[in-house]
């Protein structure tokens, strides 16, 4: 087999998920009044940004912390509804492997929904631009884009997946909104029980904000205690990338063991 | 393309046995696969494919062994293949759906992928509704679609699984007519319940029960497992002890039996005598 062979299947596959992902209202509906209620938290006019990168790093963070909730949410269908009537044995039947099909379908639906926050995202970047009399703090907004809402949206659409296979659909999107919430704003100072809040494990992008954009870390300085919990800086940041990195791949080889088998 | 299964068994959890060693050689031209609910007909068919790995035994398609990842997806792209029941995505279109099957099956070059799905548009009748979403379909529209796509690469091995379900009669003798023109120059395998599209599409048949296969010959050979068994009834005669009834109408019965009934005339069997005496002789 070459890579070659292999790039009709991606290809085809990242253009028609997609596709697919772009008419559905239902993505629509979550994400939108989400990404617009995250402008209204973050918008800040020019004058008001006295940091211009802090300002991106902060509302980037909020923007993920909102929009990655609808996101999971709708996206938790995404893998089992290739596995319905016939069309599970047919793409089983196809020469185009699982294991490039299956990141392909999580990427292209994915690339659609992240489409909405970036927007977000890059428009208040502009009163930082204004503030900062540059293009810094866009170029900023798409790198804090890149390094802090889309690993945490990816590893929390991984997971949406893999929940949408195991549980009836309905029970997969209430958990995946609970686990978000649960590893992003959940404290152990706010509800007695452990969670990822504040660690290297949490989804939110906390560490990369706080590293990079110089945003105040969610949690992290609130003398939460423990290994989990190290001061933001280059190197836990990017700990904390690989964590979800680690989760994503994690998630998504057990949607496609749990794909497979159901056949 | 040469089908070649040997000792093919396929257990499910639980236990339940859809496959018990299958032994199936198949060199060209069109098979009709029969049985009845629970044979295991749809099992060996996506065994066949390679969309199931078999328990036990081997599958080669064309040569290639579906065991190793290359031979099974060298296969692949030599392998039309219909499910059972299809439900293509319903927000892209008729089109939309060919070229992204005609992509997962490796066929790469755009210009010949568009003039290709046109082409089978065309054949299947979808042409003026090839731009429309699948979701405005009907069920024979959709089914049309789905035969559609088995044509994608012009395959050597066809495997249709109840490729009529759904069509209406006019529908039905087209894609009869299309069936036929298909088996000339590629091995087709078609799964059905309707001993006519055997009759009138398939060279040989092949009959599962309860997993094993029971039968595998020539249509007329098939024909032929009722020959001395098939006899006419009155409507007012009994049936019959150990008789089948084939079929009933108020002029009397047609049965299959294993000693004449009274007052039973002896007939010339058809497939459909044939299929039951076979499965009346070995139920699974």
């Amino acid at each position: 087999m070459t890579l070659s062979s292999l790039v009709p299947g991606v290809v085809g596959t990242l253009r028609y998920e997609a596709r697919m992902a772009i008419r559905q209202r239902a993505l629509w509906y979550a994400v939108v009044p989400l990404a617009l209620l995250a402008l209204a938290a973050s918008w800040h006019p020019p004058a008001e940004i006295a940091d211009p990168v802090r300002h991106v790093g902060g509302a980037t963070l909020v923007t993920g912390l909102l929009c990655t909730f609808g996101i999971g949410v709708v996206l938790a269908d995404r893998v089992a509804r290739g596995l319905g009537p016939g069309m599970g044995d047919l793409i089983a039947a196809a020469p185009c492997p699982a294991w490039t099909r299956l990141p392909a379908v999580l990427a292209a639906s994915l690339g659609v929904a992240l489409a909405v926050p970036l927007l977000v995202v890059l428009v208040c970047a502009v009163p930082a631009a204004v503030a900062d009399g540059g293009a810094r703090p866009l170029a900023a907004a798409a790198a804090a884009f890149a390094t802090v809402l889309v690993p945490g949206a990816a590893a929390l659409a991984a997971l949406a997946c893999l929940l949408g296979l195991v549980l009836p659909m309905a029970l997969a999107r209430i958990a995946t909104a609970g686990i978000w919430l649960w590893s992003t704003i959940a404290s152990p100072q706010l509800l007695p029980m452990p969670t990822p809040t504040g660690t290297l494990l949490s989804p939110v992008g906390g560490y990369p904000a706080a590293a990079w954009f110089g945003e105040r870390s969610v949690w992290a300085d609130r003398g939460l205690p423990g290994l989990l919990s190290p001061a933001p800086g280059t190197g836990t940041a990017l700990a904390n990338l690989a964590v979800l990195a680690a989760f994503t791949a994690l998630f998504l080889t057990l949607a496609g063991l749990i794909a497979a088998r159901r056949r | 393309m040469a089908i070649e299964m040997s000792g093919v068994t396929k257990a499910f959890r639980g236990g339940v046995r859809a496959l018990a060693g299958v032994d199936l050689r198949v060199r060209c031209g069109t098979v009709g696969l029969l049985g009845a609910n629970g044979a295991g007909k749809t099992t060996l068919l996506r065994v066949l494919t390679g969309a199931l790995r078999p328990t036990a035994g081997r599958v080669a398609v064309g040569g290639r062994d579906l065991a190793t990842g290359s031979g099974r997806r060298a296969a692949q792209r030599d392998i039309g293949y219909l499910p059972q029941e299809l439900s293509p995505y319903p927000d892209l279109t008729g089109r939309e759906f060919l070229d992204y099957m005609a992509l997962l099956k490796g066929i790469g070059d755009r210009r010949f992928r568009r003039a290709h799905v046109a082409e089978l548009l065309a054949r299947v009748g979808l042409t003026d509704d090839g731009a429309r979403r699948i979701a405005a379909y009907s069920g024979g529209m959709r089914r049309r679609l789905g035969i559609a796509q088995s044509l994608l690469g012009d395959p050597g091995l066809l495997v249709l699984d109840e490729p009529t379900a759904g069509l209406d009669p006019e529908e039905r003798m087209r894609f009869r007519s299309l069936l036929a023109d298909l088996g000339r120059d590629r091995t087709v395998v078609l799964s059905t319940h309707l001993l006519d599209d055997v009759a009138q599409a398939c060279s040989t048949a092949a009959v599962l029960a309860g997993g094993r296969l029971v039968f595998h010959g020539a249509v007329g050979d098939l024909a032929a497992v009722a020959r001395g068994r098939t006899y006419e009834v009155p409507a007012d005669a009994p049936a019959g002890a150990r008789s089948t009834v084939v079929r009933a109408s108020p002029a009397g019965q047609r049965v299959v039996a294993g000693a004449a009934p009274p007052r039973g005339r002896p007939v010339a069997p058809t497939l459909e005598d044939g299929y039951i005496a076979l499965l009346r002789s070995d139920p699974g």
